[in-house]
């Protein structure tokens, strides 16, 4: 599976990418990155969709779909939250805003 | 993934995963969070260090998941003393001694700091005596010339003119006032004269930016010799031919030269004061700007080293040496960077820190002091020997002149290897319990998983047997209903083949009845006999009558009958199927009963393993407590041989005296006791330090300081405009514009974590000629200061700088 060191800062393409599929699922009475907030975008995603997650750690990883579906949740719960810390999702989010990129 | 799920199954089995596990990291981080509160609170409120406490409240809680928050806290808690302890481990023996292991790795920055300001300080301090002793040979001079005047008096000058020009700092206004009257003295002026002489040089010095005593110099110049270069760079009105000029219109003839040099003095004083008086109080003002304020700012800190150099050089010093010895031998160092206030802040907190340390280290200290005099006391009755080093026992002769360096250069290594040892006893005293611990908890466990396999199984084996009967109970139930069902269906058989033959039998009876009657019938046709035709006739149907009437009596009564047998048949199936109801209802119980009581049997039994566990887990605690306090009492005794044997060894080298020792415990006490040097020496940086923060934060009003903390308080500014260049903290989101009245550098440092983009330069190119050192390399200390900072800090310092001295001067006066 990749590892910590293999989570590495997403190119602008791929961060706005990330940032706007998970826009939608920020909370933004957050001001860190902690595991509630992490919780209510995972429970806000398992409400309305489901996909979203997974497409996200593909973005985080570059990976195919078969790639990721040899890995164990909690590996993929790893990589979802080293993937947020690694491309400070709270400081992306504030900046596709500031794009008006994200709503 | 298994290989039957398929990709959507997945997709929504990762997320329910990932929100089961972030729901249990949740309440585990809470747990710990909470453990570690507790952990704390009661190390606080016991005295005992985290890992007892932990291995107390652990010894408390039988689950799983709360032993392990336990565990967990006791981890980050000794981490962080660990990190704090490691910094320090290659320390001599003072630096450990006295710092302990209290610190984390960030404090010897901290102590770099100190060392700096300590040693500025000390600079300070003795130019600043230096400029005292100028005055008061100026205020002789003046004495031996005939004016009356006194110290005190050019003291509330130096104060009148701190207070009204802020940018000089006490060491310079005391410096340029001492000069002046050394350099005024000779030309008669009065005391006022004097005065305004130095209030002018203040406005001289503000208007051109020279420093007090270079304006001073000036103005001496002029007066004195002719030389008005300075005057006139700032703005005077003035020359020979000028002095002259006032001269013949005072009636003094000839020219500049001629004139006596009190004269010449006077009417240069008086034109110099027509020009500048009105000039005073604008260029008062000149610390209302950016300069003024940068001025400010060194004014403040001069004061401030001034201040900390005067009052206790000596202190300061001592623990510059000590300071500087952590420093050398630290194994690690990490520069600081970050704000001022960051850093004072910083530095109270270490100085909180540096006070458990020295209360604690003095403690220790304390006790191998006092066990030494003991000790030596109860060597010098055992030698029994009158008289060492030509003193007699008890009587205490005249100390030998022990330096806190030299009895800690004796006692130092001894008492740290005693306290090391003690360290160690108690490590592995603690490593033992919390192994007694463990062990008790993975007993424990087994005990509970022992219970659970038990109550699993009669689990099993009860629905086992309940399935079973339940099977038992309807395979009776089907088979009682089938029997029944068997002998119904034989019932109406036997009812329908009876009335088959019933029938057919009352058939034939009625053909006979007919046969009779058509012969009889025959006869009487034969005979010509109507009446017998007629009366046969009737009996024919009479019987044939009452032949019916008796079928259907028959026929009523067997339908009678087989419906009784068949409401018998029911009501017997009925009472069996209730009875097969009730056994089943029985046995069911008997069952459940059976569990519950095999059940009860498997608490009671875990209950017993629980309790001899803990019976002998305060077996092993208690047997250890008692090993730990026997070794101790050794190490101890050790520790009194081994001091024995040093006295021994002091009185037979040194001639060290009962009287002796008690000096060296009472210097021993000096340097470590209550109220002494290590205690004032905290004392006094302490509240220094926090007199600094307090100042820093409200000269930085948009700060934004932690409640609790030294200078909380301030205000804070939603959009402060940062044309004029500015710094803060942002504790929350927060917008700020900047760049809007030309190019402006901008840096964002995380206070809370690591940067990676931090010194990275974004956001275009820099303009010409404007260039960022270049990245990579050792982090600079970087203090960044509000723009009103050196205001705020200058009227605080000041006015504690001016008190001291005073104090100092009365003293000494």
């Amino acid at each position: 599976m990749p590892n910590k060191s293999s989570i590495s800062p997403l190119g602008m393409e791929d961060a706005l990418r990330l940032c706007g599929e998970i826009s939608p699922f920020v909370e933004e009475s957050y001001d860190e990155l902690s595991v509630d907030f992490i919780k209510k975008i995972v429970d806000k995603m398992r409400e309305v969709d489901v996909d979203v997650y997974l497409r996200c750690i593909q973005i985080m990883t570059s990976k195919t779909d078969e790639e990721l579906m040899k890995l164990q949740s909690l590996d993929i719960l790893e990589i979802f939250i080293d993937g947020l810390r690694t491309n400070q999702i709270l400081s992306l989010y504030k900046f596709g805003r500031g794009l008006r990129y994200v709503s | 993934m298994s290989p039957e799920m398929t990709a959507e199954e997945f997709k929504t089995k990762i997320v329910v995963d990932a929100v089961f596990a972030l729901e249990q990291i949740k309440l585990f981080r809470a747990q710990v969070e909470q453990a570690k509160r507790d952990i704390k609170d009661l190390s606080q409120q016991s005295g005992q260090n985290f890992r007892v406490v932990g291995t107390a409240i652990k010894s408390m809680v039988d689950e799983g998941m709360k032993v392990k928050a336990v565990t967990q806290a006791m981890r980050e808690l000794n981490q962080e003393t660990k990190q704090s302890g490691d910094s320090f481990s290659g320390l001599g023996t003072v630096g450990q001694f006295v710092f302990g292991s209290v610190l984390g790795i960030t404090a010897v920055t901290a102590i770099r700091k100190i060392i700096d300001l300590l040693k500025q300080a000390a600079e300070a301090g003795i130019e600043f005596s230096r400029a005292n002793f100028q005055l008061e040979v100026g205020v002789r001079a003046l004495q031996r010339i005939g004016m009356d005047t006194t110290l005190e008096v050019w003291r509330e000058q130096i104060s009148k003119l701190g207070k009204e020009f802020k940018v000089f700092s006490t060491q310079e206004l005391t410096q340029g006032i001492a000069v002046s009257l050394l350099k005024l003295r000779e030309f008669g002026f009065t005391e006022q004269q004097i005065k305004n002489t130095q209030r002018m040089a203040a406005t001289l010095s503000l208007l051109t930016g020279k420093d007090f005593t270079e304006s001073i110099q000036g103005v001496t110049y002029a007066l004195g010799s002719g030389y008005f270069e300075a005057l006139q760079r700032a703005g005077i009105q003035i020359s020979r031919t000028i002095v002259a000029q006032e001269a013949l219109k005072r009636g003094y003839e000839g020219g500049y030269q001629s004139l006596d040099d009190n004269i010449r003095a006077q009417l240069t004083y008086d034109i110099i004061m027509r020009q500048i008086v009105p000039l005073t109080d604008d260029a008062a003002k000149v610390t209302d700007t950016l300069a003024g304020k940068v001025t400010l700012l060194g004014t403040a800190w001069e004061n401030l080293l001034t201040l900390a150099g005067d009052r206790s050089s000596n202190l300061l010093m001592r623990l510059a040496d000590l300071a500087t010895g952590v420093l050398n031998l630290a194994r690690t160092i990490s520069d600081l960077s970050g704000t001022l206030y960051m850093g004072l802040t910083f530095l109270v907190t270490f100085f909180q820190n540096i006070g458990k340390g020295i209360t604690e280290s003095t403690r220790l200290a304390m006790q191998a002091a006092q066990a030494f005099r003991e000790t030596y006391g109860i060597f010098m009755e055992q030698k029994k020997t009158p008289t060492l080093g030509n003193a007699p026992i008890g009587t205490p002769e005249a100390p030998p002149e022990v330096s806190g360096e030299a009895i800690m250069s004796v006692f130092g290594p001894d008492i740290e290897k005693e306290m090391k040892r003690i360290l160690e006893l108690e490590e592995d005293f603690q490593q033992d319990l919390e192994k007694i611990d463990r062990d008790g908890a993975a007993r424990r466990k087994e005990i509970w998983d022992d219970y659970w396999d038990k109550i699993v199984d009669i689990s099993l084996k009860a629905n086992q047997k309940l399935d079973d009967e339940k099977a038992d109970y309807e395979r009776n139930v089907a088979k009682t209903i089938a029997e029944f069902a068997q002998r119904r269906a034989e019932i109406e058989m036997r009812y329908r083949n009876n009335e088959i033959t019933a029938e057919a039998r009352f058939q034939e009876r009625l053909r006979q009845l007919q046969e009779g009657f058509l012969m009889s019938l025959e006869d009487a046709v034969h005979e010509r006999d109507a009446r017998q035709v007629i009366r046969l006739t009737k009996q024919y149907n009479l019987q044939k009558g009452q032949m019916i009437r008796e079928e259907k009596l028959r026929k009523d009564e067997a339908y009678r009958a087989y419906q009784l047998e068949l409401q018998m048949l029911a009501m017997e199936r009925a009472a069996k199927l209730r009875n097969l109801e009730i056994e089943h209802q029985a046995r069911m119980a008997e069952i459940k009963l059976q569990a519950d009581r095999e059940s009860a049997q498997a608490a009671t039994e875990r209950e017993r393993q629980l309790l001899d566990l803990t019976t002998s887990l305060e077996r092993q605690k208690a047997e250890r407590r008692i090993r730990h306090g026997q070794q101790m009492d050794d190490l101890r005794e050790q520790i009194k041989e081994r001091l024995a044997l040093i006295a021994e060894k002091l009185a037979e080298e040194e001639s060290i005296t009962i009287g002796m020792a008690d000096a060296i415990y009472q210097q021993l006490k000096a340097y470590y006791g209550e109220g002494g040097y290590m205690e004032e020496l905290y004392t006094y940086f302490y509240g220094l330090l926090v007199n600094m923060a307090k100042a820093a934060a409200a000269a930085t009003g948009g700060l934004v300081i932690p409640p609790g903390s030294p200078g909380g308080g301030g205000k804070n500014e939603e959009n402060p405009p940062f044309a004029e260049g500015g710094w803060g903290i942002a504790m929350k989101p927060t917008t700020a514009t900047f760049g809007e009245a030309g190019p402006e550098a901008f840096s964002f440092i995380p206070l809370n974590r690591a940067g990676v983009n931090v010194g990275k330069m974004r956001g275009g190119s820099m303009p010409a000629g404007m260039n960022l050192p270049g990245g990579g390399g050792k982090v600079s200390i970087d203090l960044k200061l509000s723009p009103d900072l050196e205001y705020r800090i200058r009227r605080n310092a000041l006015d504690d700088a001016a008190n001291v001295i005073l104090s100092v001067e009365r003293e000494r006066g």
